[in-house]
């Protein structure tokens, strides 16, 4: 049996975070009412649509949101799905308080060319998966692999050790290899890999 | 870790230094907002400047007094540093991945210090992940092996074994006699056969007299055999052995972050697989192939004595069937692969579907999970039926090839022997000779697979064996006389040092001081108890222990006078009364007593069947996560502690038993520091001082009542708190 050591069924409740409520008279009832209040919030899904909402970016790199006449100067925008679904859900968060979601956008095609670009530069910034496109050269002694990729960020070279869990499938054919920086470089499909390239790699899965 | 980069003559020019200005930071960046890898690219912080250069150039620079402060924010496997300036405008300004992102957290750490005019330097004291010349991997040490020099596998292969080497030596002696015995029969025949039969001139004696002869030898060779198989097993056990306490000492003595580095689960795979086959591959392989190959050199050269035009010939098709191995390599390792993928699947299905087989019952899948293993089941059983179809065809075949060279010298011999040219018993010798030389040939075409594997092993263990300690405890540290008092002064610290855990905190225990850690979970409590237990190290600022550097003072003397109860309780497996007294073994039986009493676990322990002598664990008697909870309670108050630590140690106990034991506790706590966390806010209500994290940071701090008057987030949570037990 597993030993028992986890919180108590009370603590999982304190993960929202508090803040000090203001001025209080009937203090109990107001409480009573913030709770309800959060936890209406917590449940809450809002989903986006792209009339209601204006994206634009910032010298920061930030992206500003415009929504129901509110301006958001910072928000971070999340993929729900980073591998399976990457450009649908993506969670819209409010950057300056304490990770809130905004709301979620259902499928990024349905807004103005624009602010897709926008997101996708973004998205790129904060996932940063190198995709390999080709795979250069493979190098394999005393049992630490070194890797020449192309990438679409261009070429690189990278070490990992063979006998750890550097080499990562997820599902069918998605491949993930961590270096020993604890850089992620994927394979989408390994299937899709000329033959050569694939033996090369034949050496390490 | 380098934080400060060393820069060409010519790119130190286009930076124009002013005559008081100095490089204080400069470290690569090497990703571009454009998502291009970058190289030649850094960023640079002088005592007046912050700069970008690019291939040599300075592409951006500010004034340092014009900024707020740098912000190094943690992207997914990469990060991004922003420059804040003094009119609240923010810009990008540098990216960077996982490779110098450690770098990134300490330049903007640094920088921003500048900025505010504090010229304190930053430094970083981590490991670098690989070699900054050539890029090699580096596991936790600083010198590199290929720049610095620590050798190959067959190197540590090595040393590992030069502890046995005298028992090697009298292994290697045995393998010589017994390659010589068999070498001797066919020269001892060929003799016989020459001198008695070819010419009958033999005699009865000379017949029986080779027949002993043969006699001894074969019985020689079962017995050089059987000693030489005895020893070896011998000395794989005995090695295999000796690393294994080896490695376990290791282990034992390494700091908990190396060890969580390594992962639990492979550390205890390398010390019982990797040393087991260290073991299998001394007991099968090792004696029984340098024997082969000794045995095959000498074939080798008596055939080449005898006639060595004709050996050359024979060995024609040897290199054929290396080219056969060498071609179908990538078919047999896509094959054994295949085939260790199945099972590896199979294999974790049924590891997480029996683990979790309550689950399973639960949702009411086991159908669905009976399908799902059937499927995996019978993929594995083709792959299996596949390979060895195909191994079973191929074997046979490459053997039937490489006896070809000894048809060949059957025929050229024996027309020599047909002309008189060569008498009978050189040719039989031969033809045994070649027997010696290509039969074990094909064995040993599996030989680099096997070494390949063996070196894998030689390195996991190595891995273990090399990695340093990482205990930050000085050479002159000293034996305390623990008073309780702790002072954590600006510590920061981050399980990875790119993600800060616990930042700034200021704080000051006395001794017998009471303290409860309060905030929401994930916010840093266990961390500020590993701390002062010592399991990590600071990142900055000091941790003082009664007005001592912790660094200063000797870490198993530290942990003698705490007593601990984690938020994780663990029991070992063993009677109750082992796991008591785990913490202080000399404690008396009435010691023992008097603790469970204060832990309110003497009257369930006298409940179960066996009382103290219960057996818990893994395997033993199941307990309740309450009962467990009391359990530690007792082991740590049994070391007498001037330091108590109990962190969610009452998590799961009903409120009865809790007011029990914290009334019993206070008892205690009169004479010791005492750091308590609890979500129960109840529990901490008679603490001396309340300390509230949030954030990183120390916000709060203050009596319960101080506290309470504050209104602020502790003020929050007891209100919460209190709601909830009214909705509940
Ligand atoms: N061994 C560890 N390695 C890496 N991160 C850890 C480790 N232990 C805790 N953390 C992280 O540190 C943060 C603080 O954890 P902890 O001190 O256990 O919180 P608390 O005890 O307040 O609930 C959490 O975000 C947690 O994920
Ligand atoms: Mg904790």
């Amino acid at each position: 049996m597993a030993p028992m050591g986890g919180p108590p069924p009370a603590g999982g409740r304190n993960n929202m975070p508090m803040r000090g409520p203001g001025p209080v008279n009937t203090q109990e009832e107001i409480d009573l009412a913030r709770l309800a209040e959060r936890c209406d919030e917590m449940m809450q899904i809002r989903y986006l649509e792209p009339a209601d909402c204006e994206f634009a970016e910032k010298d920061s790199g930030f992206i500003q949101l415009k929504i129901d006449e509110k301006v958001y100067t910072h928000v971070d925008i999340y993929r729900v799905f980073p591998y399976t679904n990457p450009a649908e859900y993506l969670s819209v968060r409010d950057g300056e308080d304490a990770f809130r979601e905004i709301g979620i956008i259902r499928q990024l095609s349905a807004f103005p060319e624009e602010t897709i670009s926008l997101i996708e530069r973004h998205l790129k910034l904060r996932y940063f998966t190198p995709e390999i496109k080709e795979i250069l050269f493979v190098r394999r002694r005393a049992g630490v692999v070194t890797m020449k990729v192309r990438t679409e960020y261009g070429e690189c070279r990278f070490a990992f050790r063979n006998n750890s869990n550097a080499v990562i499938r997820l599902g069918e054919n998605r491949v993930f290899i961590q270096d020993m920086d604890e850089n992620r470089y994927q394979i989408p499909d390994v299937t899709k890999l000329t033959i050569r390239e694939q033996k090369k790699l034949d050496a390490l899965l | 870790m380098n934080l400060k980069f060393d820069l060409d003559n010519q790119t130190m020019e286009t930076l124009q230094l002013q005559p008081n200005e100095e490089i204080w930071y400069c470290v690569p960046r090497d990703l571009s907002r454009e998502d291009q890898f970058l190289t030649g690219a850094y960023v640079v912080v002088t005592n007046r400047r912050l700069c970008l250069l690019s291939d040599g150039h300075v592409v951006e620079s500010y004034m340092l007094s014009a900024c707020k402060k740098l912000d190094c924010e943690t992207m997914i496997n990469s990060a991004v540093l922003r420059l804040y300036f003094k009119d609240g405008s923010i810009r990008f300004f540098a990216r960077c991945t996982m490779k110098h992102i450690v770098r990134f957290s300490y330049v903007a750490r640094g920088a921003t210090m500048l900025m505010q005019g504090r010229f304190y330097r930053v430094e970083s004291m981590e490991y670098e992940a690989t070699c900054p010349k050539c890029g090699a991997i580096l596991q936790n040490i600083r010198t590199c092996p290929n720049c610095g020099g620590r050798g190959s596998s067959l190197k540590k292969a090595v040393v590992l074994c030069k502890p046995f080497a005298p028992q090697f030596l009298v292994l290697s002696l045995f393998t010589l006699l017994s390659s010589a015995l068999a070498l001797a029969g066919p020269k001892i025949r060929q003799v016989f056969i020459d001198s008695s039969l070819a010419d009958k001139s033999g005699t009865l004696t000379d017949v029986v007299r080779f027949i002993l002869l043969m006699l001894a030898i074969a019985v020689g060779n079962i017995v050089l055999n059987t000693v030489r198989n005895i020893f070896s097993t011998y000395l794989g056990a005995r090695m295999a052995k000796e690393l294994r306490s080896k490695m376990f000492q290791k282990v034992q003595k390494l700091a908990l972050a190396r060890i969580e580095d390594m992962k639990p689960g492979q550390l205890m795979n390398r010390i019982t697989n990797d040393t087991t086959d260290i073991r299998r591959f001394m007991e099968n392989t090792f004696a029984s192939t340098l024997s082969t190959i000794v045995t095959m050199a000498g074939a080798l050269i008596y055939m080449m004595i005898i006639d060595w035009k004709l050996t050359l010939v024979s060995l024609v098709f040897v290199p054929f069937m290396f080219m056969i191995s060498y071609f179908l390599r990538s078919t047999f390792s896509q094959k054994f692969r295949r085939e260790r993928e199945k099972r590896d699947s199979l294999n974790s299905r049924l590891q997480d579907v029996i683990s979790g087989i309550s689950v399973v019952k639960s949702f009411g899948k086991e159908d669905y999970e009976v399908q799902g293993f059937r499927k995996l089941n019978r993929e594995l059983t083709d792959v299996l039926i596949q390979n060895y179809a195909f191994f079973y065809s191929l074997f046979p075949t490459m053997n039937f090839i490489l006896n070809l060279g000894t048809y060949l010298i059957t025929y050229a011999m024996g027309i020599s022997v047909l002309r008189g040219a060569m008498t009978v018993g050189v040719l039989m010798q031969m033809v045994s000779y070649a027997g010696n030389l290509y039969g074990p040939l094909e064995t040993l075409t599996r030989l680099p697979r096997e070494l390949s594997s063996l070196f894998n092993n030689v390195e996991r263990i190595y891995d273990v064996l090399e990695e340093e300690e990482g205990n930050f405890q000085s050479e002159e540290a000293v034996d305390i006389d623990l008073q309780g008092d702790i002072e954590f002064d600006n510590v920061c610290f981050g399980y990875k040092s790119y993600e800060p855990v616990l930042n700034d905190i200021n704080l000051h225990i006395r001794p017998g001081e009471m303290i409860g850690l309060v905030g929401a979970s994930g916010t840093g409590k266990s961390t500020m108890i590993n701390l002062i237990m010592h399991l990590y190290q600071v990142d900055s600022g000091v941790l003082k222990i009664d007005g001592a550097d912790i660094n200063q003072i000797r870490q198993a003397d530290l942990r003698k006078r705490m007593g601990v109860v984690l938020q994780e309780t663990f029991l070992f497996n063993g009677s109750i009364l082992d796991n008591i007294r785990f913490s202080r073994p000399e404690a008396s039986l009435e010691e023992v007593i008097h603790a469970a009493k204060m832990a309110n676990a003497h009257d369930f322990i006298i409940r179960t069947p066996d009382g103290y002598n219960t057996n818990v664990g893994e395997r033993g008697y199941n307990l309740s996560g309450g009962e467990r909870q009391r359990i530690a309670i007792a082991r740590a108050v049994l070391t007498r502690p001037k330091l108590l630590i109990l962190d969610e140690a009452t998590s799961n106990l009903d409120t009865e038993s809790e007011y029990l034991i914290q009334n019993a506790l206070e008892r205690l706590e009169k004479q010791c520091t005492t750091i308590a966390i609890a979500h129960r806010l109840s529990t901490l209500k008679n603490a001396d001082r309340l300390v509230v994290i949030d954030n990183h940071h120390i916000i709060e701090e203050g009596s319960h009542e101080e506290l309470l008057k504050k209104k602020g987030v502790y003020y929050g949570l007891v209100t919460a708190q209190l709601e909830m037990a009214k909705v509940g």
